[in-house]
């Protein structure tokens, strides 16, 4: 894959992988930008590993999560969830306030959960391709997809 | 809240995000700058091999001349020997051929070795010093 057909690949498929990470990220735009350009860059690097260029999607997802993931590990203390919300609700726009209620939901379930969540639903993946994203058994994308849709509906009820 | 109901709320989530030309001018700068450590990562690799097969050609061309010229310092030896008879080199009965050779060897490692910083300097662009 050149670099021409990498930029062209990723023109068409920023916007979807950017709205991924920002739910992943709670709403943390400026973070999912970040590790956007963290896990193009590493694709970039690695693109000539990829044999198979309709997979690039997939792929792309793979190293999004992977960067996620790692970056949620070097960050040893996250910010207390009560201080995030007071920022967001001084910052946020009428349009990040829509979704204030999702992202603390979000926010509450873990990783695994959310991830699975958020492929499923919002990407329309299926579980066997979820669990090759999350190297993980599709019993287990199962299961995170079903706590985390009862986690989900318990949350948003309540709000 | 039903399945459908949480398909939905994905389906509609449009979040505020910075423009895509925003987006895509920082990252083909990423880019630039990745290609730039590349090729210059590229040329300290070729650099360093380039100076370590000058350090073997030079290391192997020294060991050549030292091996012709073993005879000559063999009989160099002797004659030093003989010239110093007060110091009675011969009773401790050295093999001057051995020595003679961990000689050759360890001017031949020492020659690669000041070869392959050399040709590190010289090889290495003004600028980048």
């Amino acid at each position: 894959m050149t670099s021409e057909q990498f930029i062209k690949h990723v023109e068409g498929t920023q916007m979807a992988f950017r709205r991924f990470l920002v739910a992943l990220c709670c709403g943390d735009a400026a973070l999912a930008d970040d590790i956007a350009q963290d896990a193009y860059i590493k694709a970039y690097l690695s693109c000539k590993s990829l044999n198979d260029i309709d997979k690039f999607n997939a792929w792309l997802f793979k190293i999004g999560y992977n960067t996620f993931i790692s970056h949620k590990r070097s960050e040893k203390a996250f910010a207390d969830y009560e201080e995030a919300r007071n920022i967001m609700s001084l910052e946020t726009t009428d349009s990040q306030f829509r979704y204030q209620e999702l992202y603390i939901a979000l926010n509450k379930l873990p990783d695994k959960e959310r991830t699975s969540v958020l492929l499923y639903y919002m990407e329309g993946y299926s579980i066997k391709e979820i669990a090759e994203l999350e190297e993980t058994s599709e019993d287990a994308v199962k299961q995170h997809l079903s706590r985390g849709r009862s986690h989900l509906r318990g949350l948003l009820s309540n709000s | 809240m039903e399945d459908d109901k949480i398909k939905e709320l994905f389906t509609n989530f449009q979040p505020e995000m910075s423009s895509s030309l925003q987006f895509m001018a920082k990252l083909q700068k990423n880019m630039e700058r990745v290609e730039i450590l590349k090729q210059h990562s590229l040329a300290i690799k070729k650099r360093n091999k380039l100076a370590v097969c000058i350090a073997a050609a030079i290391g192997f061309l020294m060991g050549v001349i030292l091996t012709l010229l073993f005879p000559l310092i063999g009989s160099w030896v002797s004659t030093f020997s003989i010239s110093l008879p007060h110091l009675q080199i011969s009773s401790f009965t050295i093999d001057y051929s051995f020595v003679g050779w961990i000689i050759m060897a360890v001017t031949c490692i020492i020659t690669a070795l000041n070869a392959y910083e050399i040709a590190l300097v010289k090889l290495t662009p003004k600028e980048s010093i």
